[in-house]
Formats: C-alpha cells, structure tokens, sequence
C-alpha cells in the first residue's frame, strides 16, 4: 500500500465509523454493527500507526508514535513540491 | 369543554402577571396572563402584536384585591405578547389538533457498502443509498 491509499483507507474508515456511530446511536444493542466498529477501529488503528511512521502525523493534534514530536512542520510543504 | 391546559392552575405566588378568574365565555381575555396553553408547542396567532386587554376590576369578588374605592383602585397592566414559538393558536390548543404525524420504519443492520465504496455514495447503508434520478433539467 502506498502511502496516498493508506491515506484514502483511512478517510473511508473514519467516514464508515461515522455511520455505524449514527446507526450506533440508535441501535446501542446491535451486536453485528457493534462487532463491525470494532474491526473498523482495529484496522483503522493499526492504518494509523503505519502511516504515522511512514509520513508523519494524520491529524496534527494526535500524538505521534514515534516519540511525541511535531514533525509535519518538517514535512515538505506544498510548494515544495512544485 | 375547556382543555385542562386553559384552566389557570398556578398557585397565586407563583404567578408572575395578575390574572383574573375568567370565565369560558369571556372568549376575548383568553389569552390574557400567563395562562399554561402560552408555553405549549404552537404557531403564531393573529393577536401576537395586540396588547390583551384584561378584565377590569370594577366588581370587589374574592379573587381581587379590590375594596371598592375606584381612586385607589389599581389597574392590572397590559400584557404584550412577542412572536415566538411558543405562542398557540387558538384553534389548534383548543381542538388539540397534531399538525402532522410522522412514521418510519425502524432500520435494520444487514449487508453495508465496502467503506471506500461508502464513501463514493454517500452512505454505509444500501438503503439508505437514495440518490436524486431526476433528469437534469436545462437552463
């Protein structure tokens, strides 16, 4: 997996824990849709972490794995890219 | 038949507006005071910018401090109802009519989209998944 499908897995899991939260909300005893999130979460986790130490930090606010650094300021910057 | 919700049943200390014992055929000070049907759910009613005139007290009876004496005889003061959700409408708390009922269908979990494929439509849930397939209309 590369790097940008990690990132498009990632976004697709919290969207699809999005909605299993809505229906969550509704159906708290639904064992299935339960048993679901919680792979979801386990593989969104582990995805996480993978990308973490590839790239750098999904979301700026979470801590990083590696050692608690901020290093998305180290990261290229847009237009360094260009 | 009056609605339970139309008989005045705060305790006088609780009130926070003089009211006055009113009678159902006193159809105009209906809406006068604080009655409870104020804080039901309702719509805008056509007396929302009308100050309700109250019943003036010229009678001494046992619900007004009134002993009589017209010079020193104090006048209850107009209330003014803003708009607000909060108003009823006279026809709908008094015929305790719904405005419209609402029914659906309790979902159940069955099959759901692969989360990319999710994603794409909108939604985790093929039953959910109602996309607009109207033809597009041109300008």
């Amino acid at each position: 997996m590369t790097p940008d499908q990690m990132k498009r897995r990632i976004c697709a899991l919290e969207f699809a824990q999005t909605e299993l939260v809505l229906y969550l909300d509704v159906h708290p005893m639904d064992n299935e849709a339960r048993n679901q999130w919680e792979s979801n979460a386990a593989e969104l986790e582990a995805l996480e972490h993978q990308y973490t130490e590839l790239t750098g930090l999904v979301w700026p606010m979470r801590q990083n794995h590696n050692g608690g650094t901020i290093d998305w300021v180290k990261s290229p910057w847009p237009w360094d890219n260009m | 038949m009056t609605p339970n919700y139309f008989k005045n049943n705060q305790s006088s200390q609780n009130r926070l507006v003089p009211s006055y014992p009113q009678k159902q055929s006193q159809a105009p000070y209906k809406r006068y005071a604080s009655a409870p049907a104020r804080q039901m759910n309702g719509m805008a009613n056509e007396n929302m910018w009308q100050a309700s005139t109250p019943p003036s007290p010229n009678t001494p009876n046992a619900y007004s401090p009134y002993n009589g004496n017209a010079s020193t005889a104090q006048q209850p003061m107009p209330v003014y109802s803003t708009p607000s959700y909060s108003q009823p409408s006279a026809s709908m708390t008094e015929y305790c009519m719904p405005l419209a009922m609402a029914w659906f269908e309790d979902q159940k979990y069955g099959s759901t989209y692969e989360p990319e494929n999710a994603m794409e439509r909108g939604t985790l849930f093929p039953e959910l998944d109602k996309p607009w397939l109207a033809p597009k209309r041109r300008p």
